[in-house]
């Protein structure tokens, strides 16, 4: 899943981005409020990391811009700011959520896996296709019961695909969401892990919509 | 201070009731010694006159033979009927008639006129007229005793009332003064009532004009405490706030660390660990710093300071750091200029500005200069050729925390409040310019003249 985090703290940023990615996110990073409206502009997100006392454009003008344009993208704020009119404020506006600085990353990973899940609909936490279960906070995938190990970028599609279970995704849609600015795409990826992803779970997971892409079949039972 | 402390403090009121109580007993026994001598001055006069009187009746009489007259035992038709004593002497040596009470010597020695005289024990007015037709003497004595007891009763008759008077006084002005002084005493519970928290004025109605300046005074005092106490709120959530950036970036840093498996990456994020203790320690050396700043200093009578001096040593000690960032640091400065100011006030002043010039110009600047202008109003300024800040952001420069947009080296946005408070405690003022070429930044902080400041 790929976010866009808007933070001016170069330090914070770093830690955050650095973190995030370590709980399997993607995230591209934008120091200020004008930056975060190109990027979202330009790109696919997940959700967006929102820092209140952003330069140039705060968050909160930022937030009610994207939200009168009816952006339903998932915002989470993170900010310094704790006052109890502050979070109403910020709710208000448009937020999906509130997390005081300094924030365990854990809970950040959790809350924004749970924005994401709650803005596709989804009440369960874990993801089911057949006999393949995703459960996104842990990481872990399994067939039949039994764990398969993925590589994190053949989990990250495998997640992108049961998101969207029943909807193709085009190779560029993909990769979109799957890399961050500045990551290196090779030019057949998206092919390589699709194909490590059927070798490990079994053919008929990912399917291939020719002219279109691939899809995850929904799941009529759950 | 319990009740017995405060049993053992002078008391306004007694004192006033002292005050009072005796300034009225000394002007009443002033006011009867005065009338003792008057009435025994008026007593001695009419008395004279009768006793002159006297005389000349007993001298109308004198041709009757000698022999006694037994005054003493006539009968006193008025207490204050004066008893008096007489003697006629023939050609001063034979005494011819006298009355019972008289002594056997002559009254006086004097032949005319008054004379005060003393015979056994008893003092004696005397008056003595000679008839140097007949030869005939006659003097008439009174006992000086009577005069002084007419004068006396007059006195007592003044003096008596004032030991009826002095106690109810007494308690009229301790009514008065307790009623006089009931809006003090309501002040002082109104104050000693107060919750420490509670820094609104006083509201007394309408004090008395002896009043209203203490009211005014602890009212005045009150604001200041309110205005230091919204001063020190303010600040602390700010500094609360600006800490908590710093705190999570630390914390950030740290779990990537903890939980990367990657040793460049645990390194970088390591190092983020260090650089965050760093910028968090110096945040709270700057709010540290401003917070001693903030206190009202201002009192404090200043001190002088050579800028000259000043600037050196500061140059002296940021030089490597320009070094390191490219750029050349000079000092444009006289011998000495002499400021009216706090020389470690202004060390950190120029210690600030020269950090945000170095800091700020570092990769796209040349040079940072420090110059100092003398004469009547010094001078001190900062400039460097960096990127500069746009008019319309130059406002905001020292504000608290504001850092302006763009800024990626790391800071406590508090370096220019240090600044703006230090001059604002010096009488300075700052002003933000672009340099001289249309790049960078220049700070020029004017002081008042010196002995211009009273």
């Amino acid at each position: 899943m790929r976010l866009l985090l808007a933070e001016d703290d170069a330090l914070l940023g770093d830690g955050l981005q650095a973190g995030l990615r370590q709980a399997g996110f993607q995230v591209d990073w934008v120091r200020d409020g004008v930056a975060a409206e190109h990027a979202l502009a330009g790109g696919t997100y997940a959700a967006l990391v929102l820092d209140l006392g952003l330069p140039r454009r705060s968050g909160e003008e930022l937030l009610s811009r994207l939200r009168a344009k009816g952006a339903r993208l998932p915002v989470l704020i993170l900010t310094a700011r704790d006052g109890v009119g502050d979070r109403v404020r910020g709710l208000d506006a448009g937020a999906d959520d509130y997390l005081v600085k300094p924030a365990d990353l854990q809970e950040l990973a959790a809350r924004l896996r749970a924005l994401v899940r709650r803005a596709r609909g989804e009440a369960s936490p874990r993801l089911r296709a057949g006999a393949v279960e995703l459960d996104p906070a842990t990481r872990e995938v399994t067939l039949k019961g039994a764990r398969v190990l993925l590589q994190p970028r053949e989990f990250a599609l495998l997640h992108e695909l049961m998101l969207n279970a029943g909807r193709a995704l085009s190779r560029q849609q993909l990769e979109e969401r799957l890399y961050a600015w500045g990551e290196e795409i090779g030019s057949n990826a998206v092919e390589v892990h699709v194909h490590h992803l059927r070798r490990k779970l079994g053919p008929d997971v990912v399917r291939t919509v020719r002219g279109v892409g691939y899809l995850v079949a929904r799941d009529e039972r759950g | 201070m319990s009740a017995a402390d405060r049993s053992r403090l002078p008391s306004l009121r007694n004192r006033l009731l002292a005050v009072v109580l005796a300034g009225v007993a000394v002007a009443w026994v002033g006011a009867a010694a005065f009338a003792f001598l008057e009435a025994r001055h008026e007593v001695d006069e009419l008395l004279d006159g009768y006793l002159a009187q006297s005389a000349a009746l007993i001298a109308a009489q004198a041709a009757a033979g000698e022999g006694e007259l037994d005054v003493e035992h006539a009968p006193q038709l008025h207490r204050y009927a004066r008893r008096v004593a007489f003697q006629v002497w023939e050609r001063g040596r034979v005494l011819r008639l006298h009355s019972l009470n008289a002594p056997d010597g002559r009254l006086s020695p004097r032949d005319e006129g008054f004379d005060d005289v003393v015979i056994g024990d008893v003092r004696w007015r005397v008056f003595s007229s000679y008839d140097g037709d007949r030869g005939i003497l006659v003097q008439v004595g009174e006992v000086r005793q009577s005069r002084d007891a007419i004068a006396f009763a007059v006195a007592r008759g003044l003096a008596a009332p004032l030991l009826v008077a002095l106690p109810v006084l007494g308690f009229l002005v301790w009514v008065a003064v307790t009623y006089g002084l009931a809006p003090l005493r309501a002040i002082g519970q109104a104050v000693s009532r107060r919750d420490p928290a509670d820094v609104k004025p006083l509201a007394v109605r309408s004090p008395p004009r002896e009043v209203e300046p203490l009211v005014s005074g602890l009212n005045a005092l009150f604001a200041r405490v309110r205005a230091s106490l919204a001063h020190e709120r303010r600040f602390t959530a700010d500094a609360a706030h600006e800490l908590r950036t710093p705190i999570a970036a630390l914390r950030a840093q740290a779990e990537v660390a903890l939980a990367s498996g990657e040793s460049a990456e645990r390194r970088h994020a390591l190092e983020g660990v260090i650089a965050g203790c760093d910028r968090a320690a110096h945040l709270v050396d700057q709010l540290l710093t401003l917070a001693r700043l903030d206190p009202a200093l201002d009192a404090r009578p200043p001190g002088r300071a050579d800028l000259a001096a000043i600037a050196r040593e500061v140059a002296s000690t940021h030089v490597q750091a320009a070094i390191d960032r490219g750029l050349e640091l000079a000092v444009e400065a006289p011998a000495s200029a002499i400021v009216a100011a706090e020389p470690a006030l202004l060390e950190i002043m120029l210690r600030n500005l020269v950090d945000n010039a170095v800091k700020y110009s570092a990769g796209r600047g040349r040079e940072v200069r420090i110059v100092v202008g003398d004469g009547a109003a010094p001078l001190l300024r900062v400039i460097d050729d960096g990127p500069g800040i746009a008019p319309q952001e130059r406002a905001r420069l020292g504000e608290r925390f504001h850092r302006p947009e763009g800024t990626v080296e790391p800071g406590s946005g508090l370096g220019l409040s240090i600044v703006l408070r230090i001059a604002e405690i010096c009488g300075a003022r700052v002003a933000f310019d672009a340099s001289a070429g249309g790049r960078g930044l220049c700070v020029t902080v004017r002081f008042p003249a010196v002995g211009a400041r009273t």
